[in-house]
């Protein structure tokens, strides 16, 4: 498939990926966001405030902590690089199992979406979300590495 | 679909890694192909039996359940 990225950038990702995920669950457990000043920087922001709220405005510049944001396309970056990158030999037994992955995790993504909907509640219900906004990729990664690993072990008869 | 490739690729004293070399898969989709795990391409099809001297038909059979 032409829309992958070059087989070199799967390395860089797991480089960026690992360390990624360390500080954001870190940054999850330690709720660093509000105790560090040096990210309080100004933004542009399409939509800060709920819609039609009173006084609501579009585009507009406004002071925000920026450590989660960072944080978030660091793990994105990592992500789209490992999921995306070519393999040494992308041929169509790969290509499949690429496609069947990305179709399993789609699944197994809304079927852990559903049981946090049934089961988890108020403001760890926030952390859902958050994990949510990555657990696609994450999947797919994990599923299609592991699939690939298996598949290497198969040996010659 | 049933395969000769194991057996097509021992008469001509083939590895899995060479013939895949040959038409440029994987080693693991050569071992997919011949474990009946994975319906191979037509194009892969005529590569493979290109490499062989042969025709699809003689190395892929159709099986009633793939009807």
């Amino acid at each position: 498939m032409k829309n992958l990225l070059p087989h070199a950038f799967k390395k860089i990702g797991w480089f960026i990926l690992i360390p990624a995920l360390f500080v954001g669950v870190g940054w999850l457990l330690l709720d660093a966001d509000d105790n560090n000043k040096l990210f309080n920087w100004p933004v542009f922001a399409l939509v800060s405030d709920p819609l039609f709220e009173e006084n609501w405005q579009f585009a507009h510049f406004i002071q925000n902590n920026v450590l989660d944001e960072l944080i978030a396309l660091w793990i994105l970056a990592g992500c789209v690089l490992v999921a995306f990158s070519r393999e040494a030999v992308e041929d169509e037994y790969i290509m499949k199992v690429r496609l069947d992955s990305l179709l399993w995790a789609t699944y197994f993504n809304c079927g852990a979406l559903a049981f946090c909907i049934l089961f988890v509640y108020d403001m760890a219900f926030y952390w859902v979300m958050i994990i949510n906004l990555f657990a696609l990729l994450l999947f797919f990664i994990v599923r299609f590495n592991w699939y690939l690993l298996k598949m290497k072990r198969g040996g010659e008869s | 679909m049933k395969n000769t490739v194991k057996v097509e690729r021992a008469k001509n004293d083939f590895t899995q890694a060479q013939l895949a070399e040959k038409v440029k898969v994987s080693r693991q989709t050569i071992n997919a192909i011949e474990s009946g795990d994975y319906n191979l391409s037509t194009v892969l099809a005529l590569k493979i039996a290109a490499v062989f001297h042969t025709t699809v038909d003689a190395i892929f059979e159709l099986e009633e359940k793939d009807w």
